[in-house]
């Protein structure tokens, strides 16, 4: 996405904190198009979607497939970018078993702490706060002027009263002057009340009353209240909101009655795109998802919905699947993402890396993960390269006595390891 | 050609490109849009007749109820969207709603009120039942309305609860006239206009606001009886009493009705046995009620499974929670509902599947903006009809798509 000229932009610690994140087996979301190639079919049909089809009213939901390692946080983390290009909010949650699919509160706390969008900083705070700066642009509204715009707020389609409420509470609390005898720290507590019930925080609704706010966020109002954010992202001037749920895999882990309730959730998600509007969803899974009996199969409502018949053979790039295992990325790919990971490298730790692994090595890493069979594993050579570019740059000559064959199987180890580490929940670490 | 393709032509071309990118990206998912199925319906004579009877029978004061039957994937949504677009040209208002155990179980009828209401469309505008409701009783809508019956609030049925009365008196009421002296007094602390309407709003679509702001609302619009009655509601009586009494309203309003649709309403047999119960009862007043259930005309999507449920209940169970021992269910349902009004959702047949794949190769080259080989392509798709032989009917569709898909990223993609 990103030429070499541009990346050769990149500031040290920029290049060192992708270097990092790399190195541990994550992906550094912020700067993925320094470093992406391929799935070009898959994101011209999802560019094609965003500008034409989401930004024009209508709703979607897609599921991403992928083995570990194929690269579905990476792609995710694409279509972000391509999201916020396009002028969309964007959230990017990972479902765990802390914020697991069934309990939709849960996964609304996510989604709102992790908003991008057309402004400063990540989450719904930062977006309030550059929604009640945009109002005081000019001069300082008025209370009839703030009167006015409860009134917009509230008649806005879709939009759910007691998040209207909490948005003029919200203005309210900035903008008009203190009565007598009340402190500054009694609006500000009170402005921390309204942000953490927009976050979908614990409150009671005793706190929420005097704000007109009659409901804490639950399961049942979650999804209206995800839709009315939608709504207020429009109206400040965002062309809809893509939602990027990686790992719904977790689901499968799970007991069968919570695993219905979140094949339940994911149908209704489906469903729900006749009523939705400018809403594109997009959840990351593996083959198992599919295939297994624990998955959508298990559910006959979803699995009319994802399943399709015939030409299997073929790849539909507007399909309700993105099968990113089927479209692995090629030899030549694989050559340019080392060649772009090795200028990173370069810029990262201020030294010339081409004269100790050149081009040749990079095929020869390629040609070693395709012999066993691994060349669909971005993640593999990613992690293979980084290893080889460390022990260059500290020295060592990888292409004299590198054992690839060796090299390969304990990336493997070492990825295998991290696999088991992010599979535990967080108490366990 | 089929006869109804000139029809269908015209449709098509009066179509905008994104309503009909909406219908095909719906249909690659499995599901309808409203304007798809204006489209691509088969076989809707069998159920216009079906529906029109019963829209007969409602017209001469007699209940009446359909029940859509069909397996996972043979069209009874795309049938209720069908029925929902007729009911509204026929001047019935509608309200279409999936039942669902988590979100819009049948037994919490209050939670299915809400979703009729949140669904409810009119013939004639686009507006929520409030803003109707406001605009035909203030406004001069009520031109039919002779005599005695001049006052709009006469419409309002005497079997609608209380607190529904008299939200619905206070939306056709103005605020009180205060003058400014009045305004600063201690009592009148709570006149508040701004929030009425929306207290008001979110009384009648059945979100219970706090009941004092209720009280304040309904005192400053002049409601003369409100504190009658108690303005809370218990239980699912009261909405069911609510949807009975707007549909009669309705029909005084100078509409035909209200035809309520349900889909996916095997929901119901998914729940546990206490809760069935309870949806059993609620579904008993609406197929055999005690009372006509003037302009209401409840459509039904079930799968088989639900009567196969239905009929494998054991009546013979017992309560023996209470004092004396009861009947576990109220009535033997399996027998009750032997004469229930039944539409079964049959195949189409190869040639409605020949039209259907013509029309769809029209619809999505409209959609996406491409010129295709009708020739060419109505033969692919007659090879993937019969290579996706008996699968149910959304499948093959999904299938259609799918093939049309194929040609035309070949076309983007080069």
């Amino acid at each position: 996405m990103k030429t070499m000229e541009e990346l050769d932009q990149l500031k040290p610690f920029q290049a060192r904190s992708i270097i990092e994140e790399l190195r541990k087996g994550s992906v550094p979301a912020e700067y993925v198009p320094f470093f992406t190639v391929g799935r070009d079919n898959w994101l011209t049909f999802i560019q094609d979607d965003l500008a034409n089809y989401i930004a024009e009213g209508g709703a979607k939901v897609r599921f991403l497939s992928g083995d570990y390692g194929d690269g579905k946080t990476h792609f995710m983390s694409v279509i972000q970018h391509l999201a916020l290009q396009e002028g969309f909010g964007v959230s990017f949650v990972v479902l765990t078993r802390e914020i697991p699919i069934h309990k939709f509160e849960a996964v609304y706390q996510a989604i709102t702490q992790q908003l991008h969008g057309r402004f400063e900083g990540i989450g719904i705070r930062n977006l309030l706060r550059q929604w009640l700066d945009t109002l005081a642009e000019k001069e300082e509204p008025s209370l009839a002027q703030l009167a006015d715009m409860a009134e917009t707020l509230r008649n806005l389609p879709g939009m759910n009263i007691n998040f209207a409420n909490a948005l003029t509470a919200l203005a309210h609390n900035r903008f008009v002057p203190l009565e007598e005898g009340e402190e500054q720290e009694e609006r500000d507590a009170a402005q921390e009340i309204i942000f953490h019930w927009f976050e979908g925080g614990k409150v009671t609704k005793r706190e929420l009353k005097p704000f007109g706010i009659f409901e804490v966020v639950n399961k049942s109002n979650s999804k209206q209240l995800l839709n009315s954010l939608n709504v207020f992202l429009r109206h400040f001037g965002h062309k809809g909101l893509i939602l990027l749920l990686d790992e719904l895999e977790t689901v499968i882990a799970q007991s069968a009655s919570m695993r219905n309730a979140a094949y339940e959730n994911v149908r209704l998600l489906i469903d729900n795109s006749e009523h939705a509007e400018y809403f594109h969803i997009f959840f990351s899974i593996i083959p198992d998802v599919l295939l297994s009996e624990k998955g959508f199969k298990s559910y006959d409502a979803l699995w009319s919905r994802v399943r399709s018949i015939g030409q299997k053979k073929k790849l539909n790039y507007r399909g309700v699947l993105i099968d990113l295992h089927r479209t692995p990325l090629t030899t030549k790919e694989l050559i340019k993402l080392g060649r772009c990971l090795r200028r990173i490298h370069e810029i990262s730790y201020r030294w010339e890396a081409e004269d100790s692994v050149p081009d040749k090595l990079l095929e020869d890493v390629c040609t070693n993960q395709e012999k066993m069979g691994l060349l669909s594993e971005v993640r593999l050579f990613i992690k293979q390269l980084i290893s080889i570019l460390d022990m260059a740059e500290q020295g060592e000559t990888p292409t004299e006595d590198l054992d690839l064959a060796q090299h390969v199987v304990s990336s493997q180890q070492e990825m295998d390891q991290e696999k088991v580490e992010q599979l535990q929940p967080s108490w366990d670490k | 050609m089929s006869k109804d393709m000139p029809a269908f032509i015209q449709l098509l071309e009066k179509a905008d490109n994104f309503t009909l990118r909406r219908a095909v990206e719906r249909l690659r998912e499995g599901l309808f849009d409203p304007f798809g199925v204006s489209l691509l319906t088969a076989r809707e004579n069998q159920l216009n007749s079906v529906f029109d009877q019963g829209a007969q029978d409602l017209a001469k004061n007699k209940s009446t109820h359909l029940c859509v039957c069909g397996s996972y994937g043979q069209g009874k949504s795309h049938s209720l969207t069908y029925l929902r677009q007729r009911a509204l040209q026929q001047g019935f208002v509608v309200s279409s709603i999936n039942l669902d155990p988590r979100e819009v179980p049948m037994h919490d009828f209050g939670q299915v009120y809400r979703a009729l209401v949140q669904q409810i469309s009119f013939p004639d505008s686009d507006d929520s039942l409030v803003k109707v409701w406001e605009q035909w009783s203030k406004g001069g809508d009520t031109k039919q309305l002779k005599g005695k019956k001049a006052n709009p609030l006469s419409v309002i049925p005497e079997c609608i609860p209380h607190v529904f009365k008299a939200v619905l008196t206070a939306l056709a009421n103005d605020n009180m006239q205060l003058s400014r002296r009045q305004k600063g007094l201690k009592k009148h602390a709570a006149f508040r206009p701004r929030e009425f309407p929306w207290i008001l709003t979110n009384a009648l679509n059945g979100n219970s606001p706090p009941v004092v702001r209720l009280r304040q609302a309904l005192k400053y619009r002049e409601v003369s009886f409100y504190k009658e009655q108690s303005l809370v509601c218990r239980g699912w009586e009261p909405y069911f009493a609510l949807v009975r009494g707007l549909g009669l309203m309705f029909q005084q309003m100078g509409y035909k009705g209200w035809v309520l649709l349900f889909d996916e309403a095997e929901a119901i047999a998914q729940t546990r046995i206490n809760v069935r119960r309870k949806s059993y009862a609620i579904l008993q007043r609406f197929f055999c009620p005690e009372e006509p259930l003037h302009g209401l005309y409840p459509v039904f999507a079930f799968t088989d499974d639900f009567f196969a449920t239905v009929k494998g209940e054991d009546y013979e169970r017992s309560d023996t929670r209470g004092e004396a021992e009861q009947p576990y269910f109220a009535e033997n349902y399996a027998k009750a509902w032997r004469r229930l009004n039944i539409h079964d959702l049959h195949d189409l047949s190869s040639r409605e599947w020949q039209t259907l794949a013509e029309k769809l190769i029209h619809v999505h080259a409209k959609a996406y903006n491409w010129q295709p080989k009708p020739g060419e392509l109505q033969e692919q798709l007659t090879a993937t009809l019969k290579e996706t032989g008996a699968q149910e009917a959304r499948l093959k569709i999904k299938a259609l798509v799918n093939q049309l898909d194929f040609v035309q990223q070949g076309v983007v993609l080069g």
